[in-house]
Formats: C-alpha cells, structure tokens, sequence
C-alpha cells in the first residue's frame, strides 16, 4: 500500500515560564498508509491532539520530520494552499468549532471561495446543498447559525466544512466524544460511509477504546508523549503485549460478565508532562517492571509480531 | 439483596416552567431502591435522570417544580416535609450526593481538609480538633497519598481523581444511608475510573450504604450495579436486574442503546434513528414511538404500561404486552401496578 505521511522522531516541547517544558509529544514515529483509518489513543494528557495537529500542520514541530506524500512539511513556513486544501481537521467540540456569528453556508463556504474552487455565487450555493445532502441536512440549514443547531447537527457540519474542499487527509480529533450515543453512531456511520466514497485516509482520536475497534483498521496507543504500543486493530485487542495496554484493556467496563478478565488497577495518576520519568515513560506505574533498565533505558519501539509493535524492556 | 425498600419514588412529574414553554422532564417515574443494593440509572442527555436526583434531595430549583408524586425514603414522604426539615435531617446527613465536576463542587477558596471538617462539625457534632484528626482519617481512607498534604491544599491543586476521591471521603463522612453519584466518573480518564469505582465499591460494602449511580455508560453499570433503571425522555421505560436487561432487554429502546453503544460486543455500531425529542412539546402516547422500529397505532395515542416481564423485570411497552398476551392473561396479573395506568400522555 501507498504511504501517504511518515513520521519520524517527531517532538513538541510547548515553553513554559522559563527554561521549563512541557513534553507533549516526545520522539513518535510511525507511518500512514493511504486509505487507513488511523487511531491515536490514550488517556488525557498523552499527546494525541498535538500529534494529530502537527500531522496537518497546524502547529510546528519542535523538532524531527513529517514527510508527507515524501515530501518533509516540517521544514515549510506556510503551507502551500494545495496542501492545506488536502489536509482537514474535525475539531473534538462543535460548540465552540463553529463561528457563532456566521451562516452554515458561510462556514461551509469560505473554504471554498479562499481556494477559488468556485466560479459564481451559484456554484457555491450547489457545492454547499450537495453537502449539506451528504451529511444527512437539508438545503433549509443554509442560512441558519449554529446556535440553531443540536450538537450532531453540527458535527455534520463541521464533517461538511472539512470534506467539501475534496482533501485526501482528514484528523478527527474525538468527533464524536461531546455527543450522546445514539448520535454518535450516526456520525460514525456516516463518516465511514464518506471514506468509502471519497477515498479518504483518517486519523481518529479517542480515549474511547471500543470506539477505536470499531472504526480503526490501525492504532497506536500513546502515553506521555510517547507510543507505546502500534499495529493493526485487532492483533492488539486479541494479544496487548504492554503492560500499560494490558492495564487499560483489563479496566475498561464490559457489558458481558464472561469476558471481564482479572482487573489490573493501575496505581497512582499520569505523571506531569514538565518532568515525565526518565528510562520508560510507564516505570512509575508499571506492574511488570524488571528492574533498573526500565529507570534509565527509554525502550525503543520493536516490531515484536508481524506489523506489531512495542516499547518495552520485557521484549529485549 | 436485602429486601428492604429504602427509597419508593411514585409516579413523580417535574416541570420547568421555561420561556420557551413547559418542559415536561419527568412523566410519572416510579422506581424502588432496596437496602443495600447499588442501583444504576441510564440514559442519554436530557432523559431525566439528573432531574430525579435532585427531586430525591429536594433541589430542584425554579423554574423547576414537583408537581405529583411521592418520594418515600425510610417510608416517609420527602416532599411534604419542610425545607427546614429536609435540611436538618436528611439532605447531607441520611442522603449525599456526589457530582459530576467534582472541582467545581468544591469550594475554591476553603483547603480540602477544612471542607471536610466543615461537613463533619456541622453534621456530627465534632469540635475542631476531633474533626480534623477524622478528615485525615477519612482521606487515608479513600486512599490519599500523604493525606495531611492534601488537606492543607486547595481543590485547584488537585488533579479531578483525587478531587473525586475528596468528594467521596466528604460525602462518606456523615454515614449516609443513601448515596447518589452522578456521573461520578465521567470526567475521568479510564484508567483513573477504574479506581474510583472500585474504592466506592470497597468504601459502601463496609459503609453498608445504598447508591444511586447515574450514568449514561451501560457498561459502567454492568459492571457495578445490581439493578438498572433506563430512562428515555423522561419516562422510565425499563427495570430490572442487570443480567435482565443486558442479556434479556424487552424495551426496544433499551435493546437499541445497547446496539449503539461501543462496548466488547460490538463489532459495528448501530444507530437509533431520529434524535431525543424536545420536552415542550413531547410526542403523545409512548415518548419513543417516533423513534420506534414497532410503532403501532396504539403507541402513538397511550402511554404504555408498566408491565412484569420477570421477577424484579419489568418494562413499558405495549410490545411486551402483545406478546405477553399471547402467553397467558392471567400468570402475571396485576402484581406490579406503575403509576400512570394507561393515561395519555395530553397534561
């Protein structure tokens, strides 16, 4: 399959007061193939929406590489409109991702008109019906203000806004985490019905790890900046082979009393992202820590099965 | 399961008297909560379940009103006592209720440990000292690292499971009967869940307290909960134990969000069709049947019935009814009677 962005060693140290950081995202690297559906997980704090914005360049890296159909957009000071045009964000909360004071079809549209996709005001009006159709609203929504829309609706249409500009890359930073269940498999029906249609590749990021199975063909599990664990969906749910994954899989409520497994409470809270621990990020919180490698050795990412792997001593 | 009824909600109505119009949030909800029992309430936003919680304490506020119904709690009738008397007796002392935000239900500029004292010199009786020393017992309890640190600092300070856990030491101080926890762990990250719902577990079997968990996870409650309440749109549309109603749901909304949630059974999820219906203006009859793959004539002009299914298993759907009236007519008569006997819905 055909790449379509590759990250390597990639970091982002957000400055805090002086000569302090907080160590966002730490040293990932991973590649994305053309039609995945990508998912980033993990807890708060972990890192998955500041590497899923640096992917389309939304904010600069602190150092490392994003190669992007080969070609490294780290080192671009402003992105080329073609490439911005290619690359489109879902934002986690479409109460406050949509500008209050403007028409859905001006929301909608200014994508357009800024990319000169559009020749006349007609155009745009068709452009923006035929999506409003796509997202499953109605031509009646165009000159009305998001306040006058139920939170599905306007996930719709901010999902609208992002795919009427025909991009090949799409994050969808938790799309669905503000709404009710019921709602969300709507949008998550609809969003996997628009891949299919449109040929796109998602990055999909959740804390939800049911969801992640069952929208991701890939994931990578992130903790404190770093990947702990990445390969296809399944062989991770059927075999987690870091502890951390292991933890969080074992915790996670299940409805069917037969497939609850020994649960393994982690102990203690995430660690501050200004000093996290040295050697491996997961030490502090570990169970089946070794000994003092995992204190100062920080383990690489090591393909352990087929297309599956992990950072952790236990694989040395 | 002990049998003891400790709280009896009969066929209670809450309106909010909003400028848009009468908000209908709760249409005749009955419901008993035994002794000892962990017992869930689900739904989705704007179902009501937050809205009985409040009823149960007696803090629904204007433009809010209780308009019919009895809420019985050791058998006595809370809405006709005095706010004076729900003040001095029950509210903080036989009922607490832990929220959703547990940083915002903190007072900002009082440290923890003084709160808890607060709570404790109030309710109890204690004099400072004895309150302090019991705040620092209380915080080991809930497993506080370095408790004599936490109590000296603010909630600002606190990450949202310690915060939490603060709550629920606070909540525990003044020996409940009854807790309610609402959303306690939806602002909490997965792994952090975990141990908060496993120390309430620990804290009310050796408290031999009663909870109320509301939440809109189904798995949360499978995991926790003996018996399960699920609410749509104000009605409680379906109860029994959780066995029940995971593996035997009878309300078709029930069976629904089962579907639609992500959880270790499913492998695509399936949407309910339409969306939660504004309460000013509520569908009649049965309030899901817009949203119903079965709806017949009759859903559309009644409100169902709250019907046996099983021991402790009962529903309201004229569904179950059909079917249940092909079995026999006389086996499950009459034993449990729901409040709004084939009323329709037109108040």
């Amino acid at each position: 399959m055909e790449e379509l962005i590759q990250l390597k060693e990639i970091k982002k140290y957000f400055p805090w007061k002086k000569y302090k950081y907080v160590k966002a995202v730490d040293g990932v690297s991973l590649s994305i193939n053309k039609r995945d559906i990508f998912g980033l997980v993990g807890e708060s704090g972990s890192g998955k929406t500041t590497l899923g914005r640096m992917m389309i360049h939304l904010i600069d890296s602190t150092s490392g590489s994003i190669f992007y159909k080969g070609k490294d957009i780290t080192k671009i000071k402003k992105l080329e409109k073609n490439l911005r045009r290619n690359m489109q964000i879902v934002f986690q909360d479409p109460y406050s991702s949509l500008h209050p004071r403007k028409k859905i079809k001006d929301i909608i549209g200014s994508g357009l008109r800024t990319h000169n996709l559009v020749r006349s005001e007609g155009e745009l009006v068709t452009k923006i019906e035929q999506f409003l159709n796509l997202v499953g609203m109605g031509e009646e929504h165009l000159y009305r203000y998001p306040h006058e829309l139920s939170g599905g609706q306007r996930q719709r249409i901010a999902i609208a806004r992002a795919l009427i500009l025909n991009p090949e890359f799409v994050v969808l930073d938790e799309p669905t985490s503000s709404l009710d269940v019921s709602v969300q498999a709507e949008i998550l029906n609809l969003l996997k019905k628009l891949r299919e249609e449109f040929d796109l590749t998602y990055v999909f990021i959740t804390h939800d790890l049911y969801l992640a199975r069952i929208i991701t063909e890939k994931i990578a599990i992130m903790y404190l900046g770093k990947i702990m664990e990445y390969g296809d969906t399944e062989s991770i749910f059927k075999n987690p082979l870091h502890p951390y994954t292991e933890a969080l899989f074992s915790v996670i409520p299940k409805l069917d009393p037969q497939k609850r497994t020994k649960k393994i409470i982690l102990k203690g809270e995430i660690p501050s992202p200004f000093d996290p621990p040295l050697g491996c990020r997961f030490h502090t919180r570990c169970m089946k820590k070794i000994g003092e490698i995992c204190e100062k050795v920080s383990p690489p990412l090591k393909e352990v099965e087929e297309k599956h792997f992990v950072s952790c001593h236990l694989y040395d | 399961m002990a049998e003891e009824i400790l709280l009896e909600i009969k066929d209670l109505r809450v309106n909010f008297y909003t400028y848009r119009g009468v908000v209908k949030a709760l249409n005749g909800v009955n419901l008993k909560i035994y002794e000892g029992e962990f017992f869930g309430l689900v739904g989705e936003t704007g179902c009501g379940k937050s809205v009985t919680a409040s009823a149960v304490l007696n803090l629904v506020q204007n433009p809010g009103k209780i308009e019919e119904g009895e809420i019985l709690f050791k058998q006595k009738n809370l809405l006709k006592m005095s706010e004076k008397e729900i003040r001095e007796k029950i509210r903080g002392k036989e009922i607490t209720m832990i929220m959703q935000y547990p940083i915002a239900a903190l007072n900002p500029v009082i440290n923890n440990g003084d709160q808890i004292a607060e709570a404790l010199i109030a309710n109890k009786n204690m004099n400072e000292s004895e309150a302090r020393k019991r705040t620092i017992e209380l915080l080991k309890e809930v497993n506080i690292p370095q408790p004599e640190k936490i109590a000296r600092q603010f909630p600002h300070q606190l990450s949202g499971g310690m915060a939490q856990r603060v709550m629920i030491a606070m909540m525990l101080s003044t020996e409940p009967s009854l807790l309610i926890a609402d959303e306690p762990t939806t602002a909490l990250d997965v792994s952090i869940q975990a141990q908060v719902l496993s120390l309430l577990k620990d804290l009310i079997s050796k408290h031999r307290a009663t909870v109320l968990l509301i939440t809109h996870d189904l798995s949360v409650v499978a995991e926790t909960c003996s018996r399960v309440g699920v609410m749509y749109a104000g009605d409680m549309v379906e109860i029994g134990t959780v066995d029940q109603i995971i593996n035997n749901p009878q309300h078709p909304y029930t069976k629904g969000l089962i579907k639609a949630i992500p959880s270790d059974r499913s492998k695509e999820l399936v949407e309910i069709r339409g969306s939660v219906p504004d309460l000013v203006n509520p569908p009649s009859g049965c309030r899901f049947h817009p949203r119903c793959d079965y709806t017949k004539p009759i859903c559309k002009k009644e409100k169902p019935q709250v019907l046996q299914v099983e021991k402790e298993h009962v529903t309201a759907c004229f569904l179950y009814e059909e079917s249940r009236n092909k079995k026999s007519k006389e086996e499950y008569a009459g034993e449990y009677k729901g409040g709004a006997n084939g009323r329709t819905d037109s108040a």
